[in-house]
């Protein structure tokens, strides 16, 4: 099996910005989750379709890390969600 | 299930009405489907059967129906908007009266002159004391002050239920933005002491929250027994075809057909599940940290409000070399409800249709309606200047016969601009005025946003009105990654110089580096770098004779310039995909004819071609009919400035005939 080389959001996943973060709701899985405000930010710059050397570097300044611990937080929180299938994988072009 | 919509005509178009989201098939209910809806009535205990529309009484079969349910047995309750036919009244007249009960929603025209309000007055005094009164909230300024009088004068049953419009998607209908409950709740306090005065009960319906109510009025609440917050358990309602639904604003959610075992308590208890997890959304961003909603005294209000609030742009996310994907993750690409063509790194699904911000023109009421009925929620604003002359705009002073009349009862969002080049005082001076009459504004209709030109003006609108939407306008001249940042979030939205509209890299950078979203004026044709411009706007928004242009002077000498000008037309708007995240159309002065405006309007909306000269683009626009390749204009959006050193566009008007 080819590697996709893209996740994305599926259709039927929408989002809301509260205070305390990012509620995420599956409209046919009939659940949701809550993103911490760090994870919030993340899930807020995927959505902006940001190069990824510019998404690094706004998730550093804005939660306060270095280039590399930010890489790491993006390549953690995306794991997660691909897992529990709030991102599904993309064929590459 | 004690809400029966008999029918799904009605004979009137309230612009707040939510039943539109529905497309029943049938729409009058069949004596059937209204038999096996009195059996369910009759298995569930319920003893009372509430019609509604639509209109009910305009039904074929309305005297069947009520026949029915007398024979039946059931009490009657009737939601109608009055206007009824004359037998439907005969028919209600001979219902029982200690059984019937009948709600008129209606408006302050009860007391107009016309034959539709001689009927309602007509069915008032017919049923007086059977008959109680509601209203429907849909803007910040409705006046409640007439239902009292209504009552009084046609003595009805001291009785009025009050209603907040809700958002329905698919209806495209007008309603309560949250922002203004807190005005509303005001107007309702001073409305329940008058109510109290003159002995006549107020009942709250649904999404209502306590938020909006100052203390001393929920105490008056409580009194009544209608403290609000926890009214968005809705009876579901049946539709004229057999199915069950939530409630209108909720009916793309969730559904069911009614069968031969349905029972009310059942299908509401299945409904309560379905939307259980939906329910962790509320009203407001800040719904989740209320102690109100933690105690279980607020639900957050109007779930359909809530949802409102739901987001979903698409975006693709290129996979880190160092994250590992699970076999089965891997193994299960693209499912099947995904569109198939959006799976290249950095190149999404296909866009929601973009959202637009267009020019008041001072047109009558019908004109909007068409608009709205053509674009609905499509078009974000319609921008106007503040009215009575507090601050001048970007352009000359215009016709303002019917502006009043548009900024309480715009059908269309409305959007203020502030934004003259150059303030004529210190903002210290002119903000309180300005902030009074936006907040002026806000109470009295659907203001969504301000365009401010400038940044102290901005600050000082922030600090008063935070729940207002702040534009940096185009004459706030960002056209550079660090101005972006100088602003910082103080603005939702920043709409770029025109400087860099035909600099794609310049754009993506100012986009880049803004934390909002990128509005983009698309049809204003002055020339980057415009020697005169700053004068040229300065005069349109001072001077008593507004020049026709300044830039002649130079253009005259160098006529290709014209086509270096700001401008975008709609059949290359796909060239911006990525940057722009909506669209602003210009035209306050130049696109005052109503038919052109339409016209350029629905190019824009449609990607239908328009050459440059017919886009209301003003003084710098290129004279003549053009055809403008995607060719050429792609080149010159790329092509780096160096009009010094370049002769693309000198070339292109040549061979074209322009000279």
């Amino acid at each position: 099996m080819k590697k996709p080389k893209a996740l994305r959001c599926p259709e039927h996943i929408s989002w809301i910005v509260d205070c305390g973060g990012l509620l995420l709701l599956d409209f046919t899985g009939n659940r949701t989750k809550i993103l911490s405000c760090s994870e919030g930010a993340v899930w807020d710059l995927l959505t902006r379709n940001r190069p990824e050397k510019l998404r690094i570097f706004m998730i550093s300044v804005i939660l306060g890390m270095e280039m590399d611990d930010a890489a790491a937080f993006l390549s953690d929180c995306l794991e997660s969600w691909l897992r529990d299938g709030w991102l599904i994988p993309c064929e590459g072009a | 299930m004690t809400n029966i919509a008999i029918t799904s005509q009605c004979n009137r178009s309230c612009r707040y009405c939510f039943a539109g989201s529905v497309a029943s098939e049938s729409q009058h209910m069949d004596p059937a489907v209204f038999e096996q809806a009195l059996d369910c009535l009759h298995r569930s205990g319920i003893t009372q059967a509430r019609l509604l529309g639509g209109e009910p009484t305009i039904h074929p079969r309305f005297s069947d129906f009520v026949s029915a349910v007398e024979g039946r047995g059931f009490d009657l309750l009737l939601f109608s908007n009055g206007r009824m036919p004359r037998k439907s009244i005969d028919r209600l007249r001979r219902f029982p009266e200690d059984r019937l009960s009948i709600l008129i929603n209606t408006d302050p025209l009860i007391f107009g002159k016309g034959k539709n309000q001689d009927r309602l007055r007509q069915v008032c005094r017919a049923f007086g004391p059977r008959l109680h009164l509601g209203y429907t909230i849909d803007s910040p300024g409705a006046d409640l002050g007439f239902l009292l009088d209504a009552v009084s004068a046609f003595g009805l049953a001291p009785q009025i239920r009050l209603g907040i419009a809700h958002p329905s998607p698919g209806a495209e209908n007008f309603f309560l933005h949250p922002r203004h409950y807190l005005a509303v709740g005001e107007r309702i306090g001073h409305f329940l002491r008058r109510a109290r005065k003159r002995g006549i009960r107020i009942e709250l319906d649904c999404g209502f929250v306590p938020c909006m109510f100052a203390e001393a009025d929920l105490g008056l609440l409580q009194e009544i027994g209608q403290l609000p917050g926890l009214r968005c358990n809705p009876l579901p309602d049946l539709l004229p075809d057999g199915r069950l639904i939530p409630c209108y604003p909720l009916a793309r959610v969730a559904g069911m057909n009614m069968d031969a075992d349905s029972r009310c308590a059942e299908v509401q208890d299945l409904f309560t599940r379905k939307l259980a997890h939906l329910r962790q959304a509320g009203i407001f961003r800040c719904c989740n940290d209320c102690i109100l909603r933690s105690e279980g005294r607020c639900s957050g209000g109007c779930l359909a409000v809530a949802l409102q609030r739901l987001r979903h742009v698409p975006f693709a996310v290129p996979v880190p070399g160092r994250l590992a994907l699970s076999p089965q993750a891997a193994a299960s690409p693209c499912r099947g409800d995904e569109p198939s063509d959006c799976a290249a790194v950095g190149r999404p699904g296909p866009a929601p249709p973009i959202s637009w911000t267009i020019p008041y023109i001072d047109q009558p009421p019908s004109f909007w309606k068409q608009i709205y009925s053509l674009y609905g929620n499509r078009i974000q604003e319609v921008y106007c200047p503040l009215p009575g002359m507090v601050l001048p705009s970007g352009r000359p002073v215009q016709a303002s016969r019917y502006l009043d009349g548009f900024l309480r009862s715009s059908p269309l969002p409305v959007g203020i601009i502030v934004n003259p080049v150059i303030l004529p005082q210190p903002v210290d001076r002119i903000a309180p005025f300005v902030i009074e009459k936006l907040r002026n504004l806000q109470n009295i209709g659907n203001l969504q946003g301000v365009s401010v030109a400038d940044y102290g003006l901005a600050l000082r609108i922030k600090e008063a009105l935070p729940e207002i939407s702040l534009t940096a306008s185009v004459l706030m001249d960002v056209a550079k990654p660090q101005q972006a940042l100088l602003l910082g979030n103080l603005c939702d939205r920043l709409v770029p110089s025109t400087r860099i509209m035909r600099d794609k890299r310049a754009l993506q950078a100012v986009a880049e580096a803004f934390c909002g979203r990128i509005r983009l004026l698309v049809n204003e044709a002055c020339v980057p770098d415009c020697l005169c411009r700053t004068q040229h706007f300065y005069e349109m928004a001072y001077s008593v004779d507004p020049p026709l242009s300044l830039c002649r002077r130079f253009l005259d000498r160098r006529p290709w310039m014209r086509l270096t000008g700001a401008w975008v037309l709609p059949q290359h708007l796909h060239l911006f995909d990525g940057i722009a995240d909506e669209m602003k159309l210009a035209g306050r002065a130049t696109l005052q004819n109503p038919e052109h405006y339409l016209q350029v309007l629905d190019a824009y909306m449609t990607g239908s071609p328009l050459t440059p000269d017919r886009i209301g683009g003003g003084p710098a626009s290129p004279l003549h009919p053009v055809k403008i390749d995607e060719g050429f204009y792609r080149a010159t959006f790329t092509c780096g400035k160096r009009c010094d050193s370049c002769s693309i566009c000198r070339d292109y008007f040549d061979q074209h005939g322009m000279g």
